[in-house]
């Protein structure tokens, strides 16, 4: 019996000093800047674009964090948008969540054919052309999400994550370089909205866009410490 | 005799042992103590010189006079041609101290990292650039005497 309380007294300082520590990865260590060394999609390496390549993430301790690519450079004469921003927070040393910008497909179907309905102009020969500007707004709705994603990895060197999602939702979401080719600019920019917003939907890409967004896939994200 | 000694040894053991658990648990996860940056920033100051990337440059019209309130507002003084044209020379924002970042709201998702000592104020700030570099511009200023500004 004597040596069972012996036990006890010596296991009570341990108790003590392990119930206060937290498990798993500290926000301090997500904290900095870090450059994108690569994507993969269910363990396949993709390939990035030179523009989704420069992707850096300068993420501050009071959670905001800054997105540099060059995915919309070219806009605006070369003078497009190339830092983003948002939110950043860690879920019990596991999780890392990140806000960012998103678009959703409204693109509405004729009721009568199943066709894309676009908007159309007269060009300068007086012929019927797709209206991009005022068909591709009245296809997507743009709103923000917050991203859920497991820390795999997170040191002072290296930062892995990964995330479950839908391939639509990584292709037309701020995740967090998107391909220049899924993307279109607005020009000119309407009052108060994005300069850029998700390529046209037409009858040849609605289906394979819809079926994007039903398709679940896994990114996991490496990005490595830059010192600045 | 004896198993009454050690359930009496017991009992003694077990209303310690929770006794120090109890103050153990009340007193080990308490936060720290407020960062004394978040009390020393307050105050009203005067802007002396303004460095991006080290290198000296024109100072910021935009905020030459800052008064940083212990109510988290903080008044920041535009003495640009367009604000004095436009009459907006005082404006006011919401500020932060966290994760030892100054956050003014106007100037978010950009945060400030604050140097401070009694009179001299430095902040300091990064920005992606163009090319996706970091472009660093500190602020320095110097403690004024406190007035009203409205």
């Amino acid at each position: 019996m004597k040596t069972v309380y012996k036990l006890l007294i010596l296991l009570l300082p341990l108790f003590v000093y392990t119930s206060c520590q937290k498990d798993g990865f500290t926000p301090g260590l997500a904290t900095g800047l870090w450059k994108q060394v690569s994507v993969t999609e269910d363990g396949v390496a993709m390939t990035l674009t030179p523009e989704q390549d420069s992707c850096k993430l300068l993420i501050d301790a009071n959670g905001a964090y800054r997105c540099y690519h060059q995915s919309f450079k070219s806009y605006n004469n070369g003078n497009g948008p190339t830092s983003f921003y948002g939110t950043w927070s860690m879920l019990e040393g596991t999780w890392i969540n990140f806000t960012t910008d998103k678009w959703e497909l409204i693109a509405p179907l004729s009721s009568d054919s199943d066709k894309v309905v676009l908007v159309y102009k007269k060009d300068s020969n007086n012929k019927s052309v797709i209206d991009t500007l005022n068909s591709v707004q009245k296809q997507w709705s743009q709103f923000h999400i917050q991203s859920r994603f497991t820390i795999i990895q997170l040191n002072g060197t290296d930062m892995e994550i990964r995330l479950k999602t839908f391939v639509g939702e990584k292709k037309y979401a701020l995740l967090f370089a998107p391909s220049p080719s899924d993307f279109t600019e607005l020009k000119p920019a309407p009052d108060g909205k994005s300069i850029y917003i998700p390529k046209l939907v037409t009858d040849d890409n609605y289906w394979i866009i819809r079926n994007e967004l039903q398709t679940l896939k896994t990114y996991i994200f490496k990005f490595r410490k830059v010192n600045y | 005799m004896k198993i009454n000694h050690e359930r009496k040894f017991f009992q003694i053991f077990l209303f310690a042992a929770l006794s120090l658990l109890f103050i153990v648990g009340a007193n080990s996860c308490q936060k720290d103590a407020v960062d004394p940056v978040s009390t020393k920033i307050v105050g009203t100051w005067h802007q002396t010189s303004k460095t991006i990337n080290g290198i000296p440059a024109l100072k910021d019209s935009t905020r030459l006079l800052i008064q940083i309130n212990a109510t988290q507002i903080c008044i920041l003084c535009d003495s640009t041609a367009r604000a004095i044209k436009a009459k907006t020379i005082v404006s006011r924002s919401g500020w932060s101290y966290t994760g030892g970042l100054l956050n003014i709201a106007i100037d978010l998702p950009a945060s400030w990292t604050p140097v401070v000592d009694a009179n001299v104020l430095s902040i300091e700030r990064s920005d992606f650039n163009q090319t996706g570099g970091i472009t660093k511009t500190t602020l320095t200023y110097n403690r004024v005497a406190n007035f009203d500004i409205k």
